[in-house]
């Protein structure tokens, strides 16, 4: 019998505390690495293997520390820009959360000042990681 | 969508490109090592009047291989059952062990497991074989009006639960299936504690007709719970009507009220493989 509840609000809060982690592989890759048999999410252990990972991810590699800053900025600023654009980066970050984030629906983590902050520090860094990976070109074909 | 990347992109000052993907490492490979805890105490059900079981699992995994959300897993499970009353059939040690393989995806996760499964009454008898589906769904349901004011709802948390396969040493060869569905509606939560009444349905079948198998229940109750570390603690009581498919007698009255205990705790270890 499984218990496992904590679904994805925990789980955001630990990806949220491992920017480099998300800056290398992005927010569902990252997922993907943390699920375990008992289920997504947050569990005893997670923590750790998100460390261990980080600890993995070069000086030089992913996102430096000034461009995690210029992320953590881009988001506190997207907190404040009109709803429809803040309820559409957190709706990116929970789809590309997928299965492991189901619980969860914009409107939760909007009313939440944690846990919406939260997912837009996390889309931002989502976003700059694929503006770098793709040079430019995912934003000029959109 | 353009709207929200172009409002990225100037917030991010279009920050410089050096694509240095391919620099990226891979993620380390890990082996992991899932496994539970769960202990359970009861009182009041109406089939044994003035008893009280108890019953704890610990269960330890490693996994043998993975795709994606598809896990082999090898595992031990281990039960201590206890009662007051002294019920040879609550009073033993069962255990299994096996192969399970485990699929993860939005609509909950599957198991299918083989292995073999015995128990120890003084003495550990032979091991038997034995196979197993089950699946487990849980959901929280949290209101999209926010915390509620009074005892209006601020979550509806659920599980859906199914069991079939050979269970038990005990009947070897009979195949049991067991069903059961829950839904709350969390009136009060604060600190990580939920008050949460609720609704449960219970039923179980099997092949060789046992009363003990054939019994559906229907609980209406209010529990206490606190999210642990991995885990969770409930407490709670609840009204049960129990009712007995092969002789068709309700179990019902002023013995029918149940007081219950749960504790489940996960965890997985990982060890990296460089």
């Amino acid at each position: 019998m499984y218990f496992n509840m904590f679904g994805g609000s925990a789980l955001l809060h630990l990806l949220a505390g491992h920017p480099r982690v998300i800056a290398a592989f992005g927010i569902a890759a990252t997922v993907a690495m943390l699920v375990t048999p008992l289920g997504p999410g947050k569990q005893v252990g997670s923590e750790g293997y998100a460390s261990a990972v980080d600890r993995t991810i070069g000086s030089g590699q992913g996102l430096d520390s000034a461009l995690l800053e210029e992320a953590r900025s881009a988001a506190d600023e997207l907190e404040q820009m009109p709803k429809d654009v803040v309820h559409e980066a957190v709706q990116g970050t929970l789809s590309a959360c997928g299965a492991a984030c189901v619980d969860l629906t914009p409107a939760v983590v909007e009313r939440n000042p944690s846990m919406l902050h939260d997912a837009l520090l996390l889309y931002s860094i989502d976003v700059t990681r694929r503006l770098r990976e793709s040079g430019g070109r995912e934003l000029a074909q959109r | 969508m353009r709207k929200l990347l172009v409002a990225a992109a100037v917030a991010l000052l279009l920050v410089p490109v050096a694509a240095k993907a391919n620099e990226l490492p891979s993620p380390p490979r890990s082996i992991m090592f899932p496994g539970s805890l769960s202990i359970s105490a009861a009182g009041g059900e109406p089939t044994e009047p003035g008893n009280v079981t108890s019953s704890t699992t610990a269960d330890q995994g490693v996994t043998i291989a993975r795709r994606g959300s598809v896990f082999v897993v090898g595992f031990v499970n281990l039960s201590l059952r206890a009662d007051t009353v002294g019920y040879d059939w609550n009073n033993t040690t069962p255990y299994r062990s096996g192969v399970k393989v485990v699929l993860l995806d939005s609509h909950g996760v599957f198991e299918a497991s083989v292995g073999v499964m015995g128990e120890n009454r003084g003495r550990f008898a032979a091991p038997r074989a034995t196979a197993l589906l089950s699946y487990w769904r849980g959901w929280r349901g949290d209101a999209l009006s926010g915390h509620g004011n009074g005892l209006r709802p601020d979550a509806f948390p659920g599980s859906a639960y199914a069991s079939s396969g050979y269970l038990t040493s005990r009947e070897a060869r009979n195949w049991i299936t067991a069903v059961s569905i829950e839904q709350g509606a969390t009136v009060y939560s604060r600190a990580r504690f939920a008050l949460t009444p609720f609704v449960r349905a219970m039923s179980g079948m099997d092949e060789d007709g046992r009363p003990w198998n054939n019994r559906s229940r229907l609980d209406a109750g209010l529990k206490l719970s606190r999210a642990l570390a991995g885990g969770v603690i409930e407490a709670g009581v609840a009204r049960r009507q129990s009712y007995d498919r092969i002789s068709h007698h309700f179990h019902q009255g002023p013995q029918s009220t149940v007081a219950f205990v749960n504790l489940w705790m996960g965890w997985t270890p990982r060890v990296l493989i460089q």
